[in-house]
């Protein structure tokens, strides 16, 4: 399955590059200071890599993310004990597939789906799925975008043969290198805190801290 | 899209996320079981996918089998023994397939490890070669196994109360011989040549040895050993372990799922099933006394006599405490052998447990379990403290 959605994030990695790619060549064929071409319709969006601060987002634009990169499980705070404890997660590899749809030219919603994989001291393979609503803001000064970004949801984990979902929590901030005006490409910084909660065996309580970082591709809708 | 529909879709999402987030009943979280795992160990090289059939201490060294014969001396590393190549007139360390320690000896059963065809073309690897015994580990001496019937090859070694027993098969008859000086002699006319399946343990009760066999099962002193009725109820007895000790009495494995019980009659447990259907198939059975406690541990494997298969689940633990084969309950937090359960879950959950062995040691003991395709998995128990816990070997 992990091959399956790897390849699916190359395939379109890889058509988010030849979109930048196209447009570079078709930037590179005007002089500098030539007019725009006759046939330019009015309605065309302007010229949007400048360095100035303005936003190149307007309501209804979109951006459709893949990521990936690397995992780390930093803490693990147990409620029973109230200490930390151990994580015996090793540095793993994690993946996500993400869609913000914009409200205005700043705000942005969407949701995110991923996965990660890690093993553990225990030789085990631990395996994380987040789900999760997310709200983002836009600060851009062209060609760079800075998106720090909240999200909310769940995580179904896995080890062995135990399973679980679990409420998550999202934080992190994506730096943007705008190509072209179809593709971005960045890196993304965030922290992902699961708990896991248990009314039955209330010992298990804990909240689980994440830091992830990872190269982003986006393309712009 | 609007924004009231935005916002609508966001409330729903919220509100149904408590529903959405759901706990197992499982006692162990997940993160909580990895915070307490330990390492298991990278263990022996030459161990990793072996299957060790026999685990025996002579003085203060350690015997086991992972193709060729290995030793450990006291706290060391296990090492490759260097075989009977010559006195076997073979070229190649050969295979150690079985062994036992009685006495002051180590008996070890061999066969060609050579691969290389002969002039005529034939390879002869995996062939009897024979049983031979050691006081030190180095000089060997073979034992006098002429009454091996001449269809049959000796298969396997066991030992318990001071005695070791050879067994033979050959086209679909088997043998039981046992050790008297040097050589072998036949164990009783009820197992000279009759059909059976592979004699898979050896357990003795303080009057007479038993084997299981699957669909057959002998009992005797040696010279007198014959053939036994098997459990009738629950039906399906197919024998593989035995074990005895005063708090349980005779104990057998099944693969039916079943633990048959001998005291002059049979009972029996009900069927453990690993899921509907699917009973466990039990390879093993061994009562662990640890300090003021007992442990009844069963080892399971992922096949059935026939092609039917089931995931590896390792083995089951019972209390041994008060037993009563007729209510036997599985101890589902795997903690009477170990730290934890987290311990159980990290190293021979996912394995079939083909056998163990029992190992006492000064101020405690160590188990060790052979798993299929697995190697070979230790644990220490101090007395008076506690297990340390699987480890590979």
């Amino acid at each position: 399955m992990n091959v399956r959605i790897a390849s699916i994030l190359a395939l379109l990695s890889l058509a988010a590059m030849g979109n930048a790619f196209s447009q570079d060549s078709t930037q590179a064929g005007n002089p500098p200071d030539a007019p725009p071409p006759q046939d330019a319709s009015p309605a065309e969006k302007p010229v949007i890599i400048d360095s100035s601060g303005v936003s190149p987002y307007e309501k209804g634009d979109g951006m459709l993310s893949l990521g990936a990169g690397a995992t780390f499980d930093v803490a693990l705070f147990g409620f029973a004990d109230a200490a930390f404890l151990p994580t015996n997660i090793w540095p793993g590899i994690d993946f996500s597939l993400s869609y913000m749809h914009f409200l205005d030219g700043r705000f942005a919603i969407g949701g995110e789906a991923g996965g990660s994989f890690n093993s553990t001291l225990g030789e085990r393979s631990f395996f994380m799925a987040p789900v999760l609503f997310k709200a983002a803001w836009m600060f851009v000064r062209m060609p760079f975008e800075i998106m720090p970004y909240a999200g909310a949801g769940i995580s179904f984990t896995s080890v062995g043969l135990m399973r679980h979902i679990d409420p998550t929590l999202k934080l992190g901030t994506t730096l943007f290198w705008r190509a072209n005006q179809d593709a971005s490409y960045g890196i993304d910084f965030n922290a992902l805190f699961i708990g896991q909660f248990s009314a039955k065996y209330p010992a298990n309580n804990c909240l689980s801290l994440f830091l992830e970082t990872g190269l982003v591709a986006v393309y712009h809708l | 899209m609007k924004p009231f529909k935005t916002a609508s879709i966001i409330a729903i999402s919220l509100a149904l996320l408590p529903v959405l987030v759901a706990c197992t009943d499982d006692p162990v979280g997940i993160f909580m079981s990895i915070s307490s795992e330990t390492a298991i160990g990278e263990g022996t090289k030459a161990f990793a996918t072996a299957t060790p059939g026999f685990l025996a201490r002579l003085g203060t060294t350690d015997y086991t089998n992972a193709g060729p014969l290995y030793a450990r001396k006291a706290s060391g590393t296990w090492t490759l023994v260097e075989g009977p190549t010559a006195e076997l007139g073979e070229t190649v360390n050969p295979s150690a397939v079985s062994g036992a320690v009685t006495g002051a000896k180590l008996y070890v059963l061999f066969a060609s490890a050579d691969t290389k065809p002969d002039s005529g073309g034939v390879i002869h690897s995996g062939e009897f070669l024979g049983i031979l015994g050691t006081a030190d580990g180095t000089a060997w001496t073979e034992v006098d196994g002429s009454a091996l019937p001449a269809a049959e090859k000796f298969r396997g070694l066991f030992a318990a109360n001071g005695q070791l027993f050879a067994w033979s098969s050959g086209a679909a008859k088997c043998s039981l011989f046992h050790l008297v000086g040097n050589t072998l002699v036949s164990s009783g006319p009820g197992v000279l040549s009759v059909a059976c399946d592979e004699i898979k343990g050896i357990a003795w009760d303080g009057s007479a040895y038993w084997f299981p066999s699957g669909s057959k099962l002998f009992s005797g002193l040696p010279g007198a050993i014959a053939a036994q009725a098997l459990p009738t109820s629950p039906a399906g007895a197919s024998l593989t372990g035995a074990a005895y000790d005063a708090a349980t009495g005779l104990l057998f494995s099944s693969t039916n799922g079943c633990i048959y019980r001998w005291d002059g009659a049979w009972t029996s447990s009900g069927v453990l099933e690993y899921k509907t259907d699917y009973p466990y198939a039990f390879s093993s059975v061994l009562v662990v006394d640890h300090g003021s406690s007992k442990t009844l541990l069963a080892g399971t494997k992922s096949w059935y006599n026939d092609s039917k298969t089931i995931l590896a689940k390792g083995y089951l633990e019972f209390d041994a405490d008060t037993f009563d084969v007729t209510a036997l309950a599985p101890n589902t937090l795997y903690d009477r052998v170990t730290p934890s359960r987290v311990n159980f879950d990290t190293s021979l959950a996912t394995l079939s447990v083909t056998g163990f062995a029992a190992i006492p040691s000064a101020g405690g003991q160590t188990l060790y379990a052979f798993a299929y395709g697995g190697g070979l998995w230790s644990d220490a128990y101090v007395d008076g403290g506690a297990w340390g816990g699987w480890k590979r070997e």
